[in-house]
């Protein structure tokens, strides 16, 4: 298909008046004042809560097993639950709750709870930033009922961009993950007269667990 | 599938008398604008932000070809694929060689203008391989063979009942007397049975709302979370972008997110954005073994060069839609194809030709809603008074508004007749007014009085009750 890829340039280079050039630098942006939070973690709390999910905060990774526990029991979701491969989720001392079963790997069809860790937290909309590697599912996060995101309190930002940086922007090698993907709330549709409805394909509960002290 | 936009008249007439489907553009009115609205006063910074985008595309669209090359370099260093496409033909093309390449049978795909706008369904299930929708409501239109009738809700016309009926009529594998009440019921029944299509299916082919330049990465937004399934569940992932999607940095697409979902469904930011650039690298978790990137033309290059190039920032987010009368009475398909709305009225006649769309630049009343909601700032108005005009250098309107034009052009170029004939007819059609001062017929004017009565004139001109009142001639004011 070189011949289409030539006719084509060629095509917006007849249409522009020449060859464009591609600016090398990034333009002057401002991020809005929704994403320049005095409070970040208060923020985030806020917006994921408006989002949809419901948000907890512990004092350390020691609380983790209990909060997810209280959850499970809360809706009824059994006690079975994935944990995508993330050394960070490692470091739960999940014996302390000794009845759930914890299996570490990527989501299976019929999983219904699975935990990721997220990179990072973006206040200005309560959003969660997970991204793909060898220890971090994508799937994990789409496959099961109810996803449980774990979410350090110093890795809550304020804006998209501050994001970008949490997951190494311009370091060299493995940036840009394969897949970033940012989630603000439990699936929803409202493709049915317009009658809003959560959990279509991803899950219907998601549940942030925010870890440490930050803004505490 | 084939542009049925000449018929648009036609059409448009008899979805005004359709209750049921007034009945679902009903709802239209008071959802999305209100919660635009709401979502719009949570962002102060929002009007800024409208213009930033407006700056962002403008500046892709005059250094269109170093984007693109920079944007397919990045995806080959990553070992992706990139295909470039003049038209719909090579880009189903080469869709069904990279299918066929997988040994795909059944392929899901995400919602996709692109993929509408090429009729890749119909192009795959013609060579043997089976197409999953995997989008709620493109996947029901999927089971009823028809055009999506919104950007952002493509099944917007249909109401529960006839969800339902087509669930009933496709889902032979459930008990066929099964309670099938209320969305939620419907919403069980097309997870379940999607669920395993994704499991199954062997490429995944979702659109792009961008093209990031600087990472090789496709931006798709979605609610439901079924882009990412797509794309990441089977061994081919392939994205189908239109030439104009390309976005510089990062930076950029984080601008254009901001006012994206704001201005679709009011949402501050859609459930799912994700950033996919190239296939699974070694040791990854999950994800696919390929990435192919299909660029398609048909007909930008075309339009980045003419007065229609505005059209070319749309971001698809359906807010002119939802804004406007004419959609909002005629809804989606009365268009006649992919594209509906304000930006459908403008876009088609590039993509198909004037000649096969010469009623859709009439498809406004220009009150304006949709420039002035637009987030990317197009001259909505202006771009469809440019089609009427081209339409009418093209002969293409009827011979009675052209004549209607045409004099009407003479008369005005000539300020004492025009002064003369508008005394004249004013004075006429005061007369005619009667005592009622009201006309329920009038030559030329049936498309009025057929429908309501046209309040007479008084029987003079404004500038002669301006002249009677202040006892001089008209002067500017100083």
């Amino acid at each position: 298909m070189s011949a289409a890829r030539s006719t084509i340039l060629e095509g917006i280079r007849s249409a522009i008046g020449g060859a464009g050039v591609a600016a090398s630098g990034g333009r002057a942006q401002t991020a809005p004042s929704r994403a320049r939070p005095a409070r970040p973690v208060a923020a985030f709390v806020e917006n994921a809560e408006r989002a949809g999910c419901t948000v907890q905060r512990v004092e350390d990774v020691n609380t983790v097993p209990e909060a997810v526990a209280a959850f499970l029991a809360r809706h009824d979701l059994g006690d079975a639950v994935r944990c995508a491969p993330e050394p960070f989720l490692d470091t739960i001392p999940w014996s302390r709750r000794s009845a759930m079963a914890i299996e570490t790997g990527v989501v299976r069809d019929g999983d219904r709870i699975a935990i990721t860790a997220a990179a990072a937290g973006v206040a200005e909309t309560g959003t969660l930033v997970l991204s793909s590697g060898p220890d971090r599912a994508i799937l994990n996060a789409f496959l099961p009922e109810a996803h449980i995101g774990i979410l350090r309190s110093g890795d809550v930002v304020g804006s998209y961009e501050e994001s970008w940086t949490r997951l190494g922007a311009g370091a060299d090698g493995g940036w840009p993950p394969r897949t970033v993907t940012w989630v603000t709330g439990p699936s929803r549709t409202a493709d049915i007269e317009q009658t809003l409805i959560v959990g279509v394909h991803g899950p219907s509960l998601i549940h942030v667990i925010v870890v440490g002290d930050e803004e505490a | 599938m084939e542009p049925k936009s000449r018929n648009f008249v036609a059409d448009s007439n008899r979805a005004l008398v359709d209750p049921v489907l007034q009945g679902t553009l009903a709802k239209l009115a008071g959802g999305f604008p209100d919660a635009r609205r709401d979502a719009v006063s949570r962002l102060p910074e929002f009007d800024a932000l409208r213009d930033a985008a407006r700056d962002i595309k403008d500046e892709v669209l005059d250094n269109l070809d170093a984007y693109l090359e920079r944007f397919e370099e990045r995806v080959i260093a990553l070992g992706g694929h990139v295909h470039w496409c003049r038209d719909a033909a090579e880009a189903c093309d080469v869709i069904l060689g990279i299918c066929r390449g997988a040994g795909a049978r059944t392929v899901t795909k995400s919602k996709s203008m692109i993929g509408e706008e090429i009729a890749i369904n119909e192009h795959l299930e013609a060579h043997g391989i089976e197409p999953v929708e995997t989008d709620l409501g493109e996947y029901i239109i999927q089971l009823r063979r028809e055009p999506p009738s919104h950007i952002i809700a493509p099944a917007i016309h249909l109401t529960r009942d006839h969800v339902a009926e087509t669930f009933r009529e496709h889902h032979h594998e459930l008990a066929a007397d099964r309670p099938l009440e209320g969305g939620d019921a419907l919403l069980d029944e097309a997870r379940s049975i999607l669920r395993r299509r994704f499991l199954a299916a062997d490429v995944g082919i979702t659109g792009a709302n961008m093209l990031v330049a600087e990472t090789g990465a496709a931006v798709t937004v979605t609610n439901e979370g079924n882009a990412e399934l797509t794309m990441t569940l089977p061994k081919v992932h392939v994205v189908v972008a239109s030439i104009e999607k390309v976005v510089p940095t990062l930076a950029d697409a984080v601008t254009i997110l901001r006012v994206l979902a704001r201005s679709a469904t009011g949402q501050d930011i859609s459930v799912y954005t994700t950033f996919a650039a190239g296939p699974r690298r070694p040791g990854d978790a999950d994800g696919p073994e390929a990435f192919h990137v299909v660029l398609l033309d048909n007909g930008r290059t075309a339009t980045l060069g003419n007065e229609f190039r505005d059209i070319l920032r749309c971001i698809r987010c359906g807010a002119c839609l939802n804004h406007c009368p004419v959609y909002g009475a005629a809804g989606g398909h009365a268009y006649g194809w992919v594209y509906s709305g304000p930006m459908g009225a403008a876009l088609t006649p590039s993509l198909i030709g004037i000649e096969h769309a010469p009623d859709l630049p009439d498809a406004s009343s220009f009150c304006g809603r949709c420039e002035e909601i637009c987030p990317m700032r197009i001259p909505l108005p202006a771009l469809l008074r440019r089609w009427r005009q081209r339409r009418h250098e093209a002969r293409l309107g009827s011979a009675t508004s052209r004549w209607g034009l045409a004099i009407w052009a003479f008369v005005a170029r000539r300020p004492a007749l025009y002064r003369l004939v508008i005394a004249a007819a004013a004075a006429l059609l005061g007369l005619a007014g009667g005592r009622s001062g009201r006309l329920r017929r009038l030559p030329l004017g049936g498309g009025w009085t057929d429908v309501r009565d046209l309040p007479a004139p008084e029987g003079r001109t404004f500038m002669r009750a301006w002249r009677a009142r202040n006892h001089e001639p008209l002067e500017p004011a100083p």
